[in-house]
């Protein structure tokens, strides 16, 4: 009898959070990338000892640990290749949404890396494969963020 | 030869969905107590240094390394944390005995997932703040992504990633440490809500409250003490790059370099015909067999325990976790999940561990018995 009273007694926990708030510095490569982006551009860089192309550009390269110059950052078009998809269906929070995000892997012409971004296109016309195009947002609402790329569409 | 570094002492809780009547450190103090006993020693005098592989994130407590020692015995005692899976607890205590300053490491593990109430929010905030977070999209898509991508790169189906829920769960089943063993066919797993396309819901293993501690012993020490070593005779731990543009999206290259080196390290020129059986990583269901190829060790017994699909994922324990299948099977002491090889008990086995979404890191053991 003693025991069942005992399970009876109420689990105590508490509630609590983590109020942490900061900022993030983009870099002296990062300022440049998204300071392009800002005028619809997407500047990119080179790595000629490993002949690779990053974009976003860094400073540095990660294969041969080589300084990158900053004044070697380069343009590049507005083109490239889907490499991977995927729809998701929850939100952040972990909540289920009406309609999926379409996120992609984007391999843009003349780079080596894959730049991450949502897709805009319905889900019945995206394939691996298939040449995109990111579209930006207008011009006053730019703000030299990633997210003045509204996404990446098809080009057909 | 090498001088090796044994597993003399393991402990861990059976894990559960729910553990509302214990504290994270009640339950390091169960399983420390479990280890401890399990090779007969006392940690208030026997051990030289303590390594827990915790995240302040998770924990919900900043500088958490404070909050230790004291049920784990290591008061006023050499302790760090590292925030990793298990497995890199366990590197580091190797390295540190192979110094030859220290005789006995323990290495422990654990999470309260029930107590997470925002895990999402845990893995948006490891993503990188100025490239992919402001994207807004639960982390959850970079599984997608990496699945479609070794669907379409790979001679692999959906349904034969399906096929390692199926076994996994099924597998779990006859393991009392497990808590989500099940019986399913293919289609439930298919048919199971879309995630991120291609991965659904029960191809991702659900959180488990758990925690895992071992005790790990120089050679000289460990043929004093009560059981059998079980011999690390390989290991590595290799970090990826944290940039999603760089990474290969259909293959993991951390795992495939250390895999290389710690079979290197043991003597292993094909893992297929001579490892019995492997624990390794499956927090998703693709993520088995995109492991399996890299350390091939496709051909092997893969996951006997029921891995984290059917055990459930426990964060930086769940590397420790299989850690601990393994010793139990090679020891000869997993009981109702025994892994034989004709007749016989287990002579090596392969660990490999990876920290999720949205890392490239990968840790590999290779363990033997005498």
């Amino acid at each position: 009898m003693e025991q069942k009273e005992n399970r009876k007694k109420e689990i105590i926990h508490f509630f609590g959070q983590l109020p942490v708030e900061s900022l993030y510095t983009a870099g002296i490569a990062g300022e440049r990338f998204l300071l392009g982006l800002k005028e619809g551009k997407f500047l990119a860089n080179y790595c000629p000892d490993c002949d690779f192309v990053f974009l976003p550009p860094k400073l540095y390269c990660e294969f041969c640990f080589r300084e990158l110059k900053e004044e070697d950052l380069k343009e590049i078009e507005n083109k490239g290749i889907l490499l991977s998809y995927t729809f998701t269906h929850i939100d952040t929070n972990g909540n289920r949404l009406e309609n999926p995000i379409i996120v992609g892997v984007i391999k843009m012409n003349g780079t080596d890396t894959g730049f991450v971004h949502k897709l805009l296109n319905k889900i019945e016309d995206i394939e691996i494969g298939m040449e995109v195009e990111a579209v930006f947002a207008p011009k006053e609402r730019r703000r030299g963020s990633i997210n003045d790329i509204v996404g990446f569409q098809r080009i057909d | 030869m090498r001088r090796r570094v044994c597993i003399v002492g393991v402990g861990m809780t059976p894990l559960k969905a729910l553990s509302p009547e214990v504290s994270y450190k009640e339950m390091m103090f169960e399983v420390a107590n479990k280890a401890y006993n399990d090779c007969g020693i006392n940690p208030r005098k026997d051990v030289d240094t303590f390594i827990c592989c915790s995240e302040d994130y998770i924990e919900g407590t900043s500088i958490f390394d404070e909050y230790v020692p004291d049920q784990l015995g290591g008061a006023l005692k050499q302790v760090h944390t590292i925030p990793s899976d298990g497995l890199f607890g366990v590197c580091a205590g190797i390295l540190q005995i192979l110094t030859g300053e220290f005789k006995i490491a323990v290495i422990e593990a654990h999470a309260k997932s029930s107590n997470i109430l925002t895990p999402d929010g845990v893995h948006m905030c490891a993503l990188d703040p100025i490239y992919i977070r402001p994207l807004n999209v639960n982390p959850i898509f970079i599984a997608g992504l990496e699945y479609n991508s070794f669907l379409y790169n790979h001679l692999f189906t959906k349904e034969d990633c399906a096929e390692v829920v199926v076994k996994n769960k099924k597998n779990a089943l006859k393991n009392p440490y497990a808590c989500y063993g099940a019986n399913l066919t293919i289609e439930d797993v298919l048919n199971s809500f879309p995630i991120s396309y291609p991965l659904n819901e029960l191809e991702i293993s659900s959180y488990a409250d758990g925690a895992c501690v071992v005790v790990l012993a120089s050679e000289e020490v460990a043929k004093d003490l009560k059981k059998k070593p079980i011999y690390i005779d390989g290991f590595s731990f290799i970090q990826g790059s944290p940039n999603l543009e760089v990474r290969s999206w259909d293959f993991p290259r951390a795992t495939e370099e250390a895999g290389k080196r710690a079979y290197e390290m043991a003597g292993i020129n094909n893992p297929n015909r001579e490892i019995d059986f492997c624990e390794i990583d499956d927090t998703y269901s693709y993520k088995e067999l995109q492991h399996a190829i890299a350390l091939n060790l496709n051909e092997t017994i893969i996951n006997p325990s029921g891995g984290s699909l059917g055990m459930g994922y426990i964060y930086e324990g769940t590397g420790l976790m299989r850690l601990i299948m393994a010793v139990l099977q090679l020891r000869g002491e997993a009981g109702s999940f025994q892994v034989r090889i004709n007749n016989d008990l287990p002579r090596k086995a392969v660990v490999q561990s990876w920290r999720g979404i949205p890392t490239e890191n990968s840790c590999v053991l290779v363990l033997s018995r005498e």
